[in-house]
């Protein structure tokens, strides 16, 4: 399969009294459907390395091809279209809309995308409810569901415009092992049911090797990179 | 439409933020529509005092002193102006009058066709004891003169002119202005008791009539003066003989004008720095929505919903509360003023209230633009 995502000579400075650059020339290829891992220590790179592939930041030098277009030439409405459409977002912290329900919540994307919520769309959203295990709460408030349940929404909502690209930076970082576990299984399942490309930021070395590659990056360098 | 639910859902989340928004536009809105409505009726009720019972244009004879006696004709010629209304004549004479008791008073003797007269005058309802002169030599005398020199309907009062003629009427009834220097000044009477008195034939002395805009009167004047064409007689108009009281109420809008200005700005302020603390509020939501592809007319229009919404609420309440005050007030008081409702301006206000705050929403708009989802999810 082809590369759904390829960063080219990826630098990044951030200017300030003290100019820190923080990655130092990152070249790398992600394969469509594949489920890859980013690990390295705190402070080397990898949160501003994601953030620059989910076209949330932009590199100081490179590029970045999501899905076959150069980033580097679209405006900023195209960006929200892209990330919208063909990237999903998982955060260490869920950031639900404190103002709606879970099932609202897991919505959004599709509203965001202009679409209109029909019958078929709140189906496909119960499911996906279904299938991180939250359907009981699904129209309880956002707050009102343990930390579990709420980052299981996020990732439901990630998942809602079926995106190619799911980029998740240390999703379990507040979890416990169980519920850990649980979601790495959920990632897997979507990985292999609808061929959905996973990049996973993590400090868990052990969660890291139950991807099919591991790259470690090193004081903005990558280190190591693994396939297996 | 997304923002418009997000908008909502914000501020019904929060309901006693908006709520307190909302009063603080009602509030200022209320100020702006009572301050307005008073002032409004004020004014009106000013110009009604000075003019209601007035002529708005007179036409008198070109030369002091001198009475106009071909009338007939311009009565017609008049009518035919657009706006006139209410077209009648007086023949007015200065007189002393003496009393049964033998004291004496000055007064100015008015001859009205006391039909056609009361369009601008009212005298029929004026009078409040006897009837009208219905023929000639009967007067009517005003409530201060019956008190002061206690007469009563019948008496004969002793006229003397100024040429030194001196000739009896009798009275017919009383008549009450509620204005004094009215009632004490005139003995009103009809046309033909005064055309005998003074002896000088078919003359009045002024034609007078009323017009619908009394506000233009000016330029009705001049259409008047146009269709007479005749430079025996010259047109006024009651706004050159008031140029202070007009000259009052322009300061008087002036002033409404100042204080609705300022309420406006306060409205305006309030909105927009609330709307830009809540963008500091809903930074997270914000962050995160523009992560997963929210534009930035999506992202403004939140905001603009909201000042939309908070304007809509508010201004409805300030426009209630407001016309409720002036209502309470004018009634609770009951004052002098009777109320004046433009509903044309009330309406305006409220309507000024959702513009003010929409436009005032539009600055968090722009602030929400320059928020930048990284900084929100790297801070956590
Ligand atoms: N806005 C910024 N301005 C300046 N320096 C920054 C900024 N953001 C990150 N950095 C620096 O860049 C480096 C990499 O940060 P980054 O968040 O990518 O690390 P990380 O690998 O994700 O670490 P962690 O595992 O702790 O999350 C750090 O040294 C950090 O101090
Ligand atoms: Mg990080």
């Amino acid at each position: 399969m082809g590369n759904v995502l390829e960063l080219k000579g990826i630098e990044k400075t951030y200017f300030g009294a003290v100019d820190t650059k923080v990655l130092h020339g990152i070249d790398l290829a992600f394969e469509e459907g594949s489920f890859n891992s980013i690990i390295g220590q705190s402070g080397s790179g990898k949160s501003t390395l994601l953030n620059i592939i989910g076209t949330l930041d932009k590199p100081t030098k490179g590029l970045v091809f999501v899905d076959g277009q150069d980033t580097s030439k679209m405006g900023k409405m195209k960006l929200a279209k892209l990330r919208n459409q063909t990237i999903g977002f998982v955060f260490q912290f869920h950031y639900l809309l404190p103002e709606f329900t879970a099932l609202e919540n897991i919505l959004m994307p599709i509203q965001i995308s202009g679409k209109r919520v029909d019958g078929k769309t709140k189906a496909k959203a119960e499911e996906l409810c279904e299938l991180v295990g939250i359907s009981e709460v699904r129209n309880n408030n956002s707050t009102k569901m343990s930390g579990g349940q709420q980052q299981r929404c996020a990732i439901a909502r990630a998942l809602m415009n079926q995106p190619k690209i799911i980029l998740a930076d240390e999703p379990t970082g507040n979890l416990d092992s169980d519920t850990t576990a649980q979601i790495y299984s959920l990632f897997r399942d979507v990985n292999a049911k609808l061929k959905t490309t996973f990049i996973i930021v993590t400090h868990d070395r052990r969660i890291a090797e139950e991807a099919d590659r591991i790259v470690e990056i090193k004081d903005g360098r990558v280190f190591l990179d693994i396939k297996r | 439409m997304l923002s418009l639910r997000i908008a909502l859902r914000f501020l019904t989340s929060s309901k006693v933020q908006t709520i307190g928004i909302a009063l603080g536009i009602a509030v200022g809105i209320s100020v702006q529509v009572f301050v307005g409505t008073l002032i409004i009726s004020l004014q009106q009720s000013l110009v009604e005092a000075t003019i209601g019972n007035a002529p708005h244009i007179t036409v008198l004879a070109a030369d002091d002193g001198l009475y106009i006696d071909d009338w007939q004709p311009y009565i017609q010629t008049i009518e035919g102006v657009g706006d006139v209304r209410d077209v009648s004549v007086s023949l007015s004479t200065n007189v002393l009058m003496n009393t049964p008791d033998d004291r004496t008073f000055p007064g100015l003797v008015r001859g009205f066709e006391i039909e056609n007269s009361d369009g601008i005058y009212d005298i029929s309802s004026r009078i409040y004891e006897g009837t009208a002169p219905d023929s000639n030599g009967e007067v009517l005398v005003g409530l201060e003169n019956q008190e002061e020199y206690g007469l009563s309907i019948g008496d004969t009062l002793e006229v003397t002119l100024g040429n030194g003629s001196i000739q009896d009427v009798t009275i017919s009834g009383f008549f009450d202005f509620e204005v004094a220097t009215l009632n004490e000044g005139w003995v009103i009477s009809n046309l033909g008791t005064v055309q005998s008195l003074l002896d000088e034939g078919d003359v009045v002395s002024a034609i007078e009539m009323q017009v619908g805009d009394p506000f233009s009167a000016d330029s009705t004047a001049k259409k008047v003066e146009k269709a007479i064409a005749s430079d025996k007689v010259v047109v006024s108009n009651w706004k050159t003989e008031n140029e202070q009281l007009l000259g009052a109420l322009a300061a008087q809008g002036q002033s409404s004008y100042m204080i609705q200005f300022f309420v406006i700005i306060a409205v305006f302020i309030a909105i927009a720095s609330i709307l830009a603390i809540s963008v500091t509020q809903k930074s997270k939501q914000l962050g995160i929505l523009k992560a997963m592809g929210i534009t930035d007319v999506q992202s403004s229009l939140i905001f603009m919903f909201q000042g939309l919404f908070l304007g809509v609420i508010g201004g409805a309440l300030g426009v209630g509360l407001g016309y409720g005050l002036f209502m309470g007030f004018i009634v609770g008081a009951s004052s002098s003023i009777s109320p004046f409702v433009d509903w044309g301006f009330i309406i305006g206000s409220g309507v000024m209230a959702v513009a003010a705050s929409t436009i005032a929403s539009m600055i968090p708009a722009v602030k929400s633009l320059r928020l930048n989802p990284i900084e929100v999810i790297r801070n956590g």
